[in-house]
């Protein structure tokens, strides 16, 4: 839907919410919106407001597979643009306050990550998009045409990339990134803004390449509290290095056969460590750990067992543990701007999205307790608190005695050259209406109100089961 | 059929097979998957973080007869080709070329680096659905399945599907530079993965005069080249005059790529069983109903 005429669909969404097996989550920068992708490759906006109530706004369909991975695709506070990547190689530029599409591409290969950051370019910042997925680098691509200026590549040991993170020295006034790959090996590349500056650049080779042995690296984080550590979450175990030397300080496995999926600092002492079912942690780390404390690196060069274990502090539990058809999606997110909230977000296959709000000055935690959930809803009870209810496209003739509900339509085909939908329903019968006729009864206010039976149309009967598959062979060929 | 059946007895019989599909035979299907692809994932033998000893070399050697005007020898270990050994036998004037890979240096075969990965991933879905793990919905266990097949899928995509490129990717690609003595500048060289096979394709340029009458029409992207492809690198426009390909079939690739249609097939059928169920069709009915078809 590039383009300067923008058509809006309205859609007849019927009672029952569409389904959102959450895949991807973004918080916008001024925490206003929240973004979600998909398994089916749709992107739900969701409105956020001071309060932390949560309202879906806008669903936006272009993907054509699931959705992985969002991040955002501007700095300024007016341009509100994110960046979508699905399973099959596209990537989508869209704007959130109208929906619209801006840019779409399609690479041979799907990316796992992407990260807008603003690399110094001469005097001024310019945004770029780096990506990682299924291919042995990392891409820098720029952010209005989508298009790869240039990439990160290894010499040691190059392999597909599972995280990463960027850096910015405030001391060198160099960006560095810092990521690790599939075999879990770190890699460092440091960008200068020489090398933004260049034109048609080659590729930039590894500034290190440093074995630190972790397995199945879900997510690596900078702290941005002390600018010094960085958190590294694997499936069984997550780690804290240096961010000086990448040497290890602290090492905490999974209990219980769970598996983490990520990790973030919520603040420099205490980070938050999420699990495949949607339990977070949060955990206080050792004097070890902190640059601030006497003791700061030392236990740097012992075994992985003999160091100094972090603490449980508090955990975060879903308030309904509702049946999932697979693992939910948390993030954690630090609003830069006005209102410092510190925002746990979880998504799963229900379509709900649950927060919870990290409180600043957190104090020791009633282990059973925990902390509680602020506030959670789901597309579908979104659609129950609306009034009327979201009408279907043949509400009207499809009402069944003693039944809130209405009769559930299960196939259907659209002829235009006719102007006619038809309708298959649960019960096995046939609804032929005229298409534009009987949008308007749904949308429009008239005459039409007063008649019983309203557009004219024709009943089938015939089947004793729902319908499962119409098919208008005309339309598909004259023949 | 089922699905019509109200009828308490018939219900009661379809939850008891459900939860005998969800406990048991599903735990049975991951644990042969498992099984399956950990042998292919260690057909691919690359050690993680170098705990596991020195990688295993093999050669293959490519273009046997001796009518093939290429020959090779080819090292492949792991994902990289680490000696390349080739003999090329000019047509217009039969000089016998000949050219190895510098010292040190190595080629990687980035489709089996990509295959590999894929594996990995779908055997780490696999890891934590070992029996311990309760499924209670049907749509957990197709939903794990898709995730699987599509890795599996892409796998199997990675081996049969080599990249398509234009001939001055091919030209420019790093490979002309890793022989001795340096390949002559009308001779391009390019390796690949095609299904089970090695491939070495040698492609022998002539330059195009600037006054020449030809009708340049540049190729685009491509597996394979034809003679006739034309081309410009720099400013110096090329036609393809002759196109060699040899190849040599890797049994561990075989291997690999038969794991693959095994393990989509165990996924299917599991997928079928479970979507049946969830429609109401009953496998023990079925059954029953095979057994009275073979008895009558």
């Amino acid at each position: 839907m590039a383009g300067n005429s923008l058509v809006l669909p309205i859609v007849l969404w019927g009672r029952k919410a569409p389904t959102h097996c959450i895949s991807a989550i973004l918080l916008m920068d001024d925490v206003s919106m929240i973004v979600t992708g998909c398994h089916d490759g749709q992107i739900s906006l969701w409105d956020l407001s001071f309060d932390l109530e949560i309202n879906p706004r806008a669903l936006l369909f272009g993907h054509t597979a699931s959705v992985t991975c969002l991040s955002k695709a501007s700095a300024s506070s007016e341009k509100q643009y994110i960046v979508s990547a699905s399973e099959s190689g596209e990537m989508c530029l869209w704007d959130v306050n109208d929906g619209r599409c801006i840019e779409f591409t399609k690479l041979a290969c799907t990316h796992t990550g992407i990260q807008f950051y603003q690399f110094p370019v001469g005097t001024q910042r310019e945004g770029r998009l780096l990506c990682h997925g299924h291919y042995p680098e990392i891409l820098v691509v720029d952010v209005t045409s989508l298009e790869v200026l240039y990439s990160l590549v290894s010499k040691i040991s190059p392999d597909w990339i599972s995280s990463m993170s960027i850096i910015r020295s405030h001391r060198t006034q160099e960006d560095t990134v810092v990521a690790v790959s599939v075999t879990g090996i770190l890699k460092v590349w440091i960008i200068t803004s020489e090398v933004s500056h260049m034109q048609d650049t080659e590729p930039l080779f590894e500034e290190e390449s440093k074995p630190i042995y972790c397995q199945n690296c879900q997510s690596i984080s900078f702290c941005a509290f002390t600018q010094q550590s960085l958190l590294v979450v694997c499936s069984k175990y997550w780690r804290v290095f240096d961010a000086g030397d990448y040497s290890l300080l602290c090492s905490v496995p999974s209990e219980n056969g769970q598996t983490w999926t990520g990790g973030d600092f919520v603040s420099a002492d205490k980070v938050i460590i999420w699990t495949e079912d949607g339990q977070s942690f949060i955990y206080k780390l050792p004097a070890s750990c902190l640059p601030a404390s006497d003791t700061f690196r030392s236990d740097v060069g012992k075994a992985v067992e003999n160091l100094i274990p972090p603490l449980l502090f508090s955990v975060l539990d879903r308030a309904d543990k509702q049946l999932l058809i697979c693992p939910p999606v948390t993030r954690f997110f630090y609003g830069r701007r006005e209102c410092f909230h510190k925002l746990l977000i979880q998504g799963d296959s229900s379509g709900r999205l649950c927060i919870w709000s990290v409180p600043d000055t957190l104090e020791v935690q009633d282990k059973t307790k925990g902390l509680e959930m602020t506030t959670s809803t789901s597309l579908q009870a979104a659609f129950h608190k609306l009034t009327p209810r979201p009408a279907g496209i043949i509400d009207q003739l499809s009402l069944i005695p003693n039944s809130n509900e209405p009769l559930k339509v299960t196939a259907s085909v659209y002829i235009p050259a006719h102007g006619r939908l038809v309708c298959g329903r649960e019960d096995g019968s046939i609804v032929i209406v005229p298409a534009t006729q009987t949008a308007i009864v749904q949308l429009l206010q008239g005459e039409h109100m007063l008649r019983r039976g309203w557009p004219p149309h024709r009943t089938l009967r015939g089947h004793r089961n729902k319908v499962t598959c119409l098919l208008y062979p005309h339309q598909v060929s004259p023949r | 059929m089922a699905a019509a059946m109200a009828s308490a007895a018939e219900r009661a019989v379809l939850e008891e097979e459900f939860k005998w599909l969800l406990q048991e035979e599903v735990h049975g299907v991951l644990r042969q998957l498992q099984d399956i692809l950990k042998e292919a994932s260690h057909r691919f033998a690359l050690p993680v973080g170098g705990t596991e000893g020195p990688i295993k070399q093999e050669n293959f050697m490519l273009g046997t007869s001796s009518t093939d005007q290429v020959k090779g020898v080819l090292m492949l270990q792991g994902d990289a080709l680490c000696q390349a050994d080739i003999n090329l036998k000019m047509p217009r004037n039969n000089q016998l070329l000949h050219f190895t890979f510098r010292e040190d240096k190595q080629w990687k075969l980035q489709q089996i680096q990509d295959a590999r990965n894929h594996v990995n991933q779908a055997i780490y879905l696999l890891t934590n659905r070992d029996i311990n793990y309760q499924f209670k919905t049907g749509s957990e266990v197709l939903k794990l399945m898709d995730a699987v097949m599509l890795q599996l899928t892409r796998a199997r995509n990675r081996l049969t599907t080599p990249a398509t490129l234009t001939l001055p990717e091919i030209a420019s690609s790093g490979l002309t530079k890793m022989f001795t003595p340096a390949l002559p500048s009308d001779i391009l060289v390019n390796f690949y993965i095609n299904l089970n096979k090695l491939c070495l394709t040698v492609y022998q340029l002539h330059a195009l005069q600037p006054n020449s009458t030809k009708n340049f029409r540049p190729t685009g992207g491509s597996i394979l080249h034809n003679p006739g492809a034309m081309f410009e690198c720099g400013s110096q426009r090329y036609e393809v005059s002759h196109v060699h390909k040899v190849e040599c079939v890797v049994p561990w690739l075989n291997d690999a790529l038969v794991f693959f249609t095994v393990s989509l097939q165990l996924c299917q059928q599991l997928k079928d069983k479970v979507r049946g169920l969830l429609a109401g069709d009953s496998l023990c009915f079925k059954r029953v109903s095979d057994l009275l078809k073979w008895m009558t």
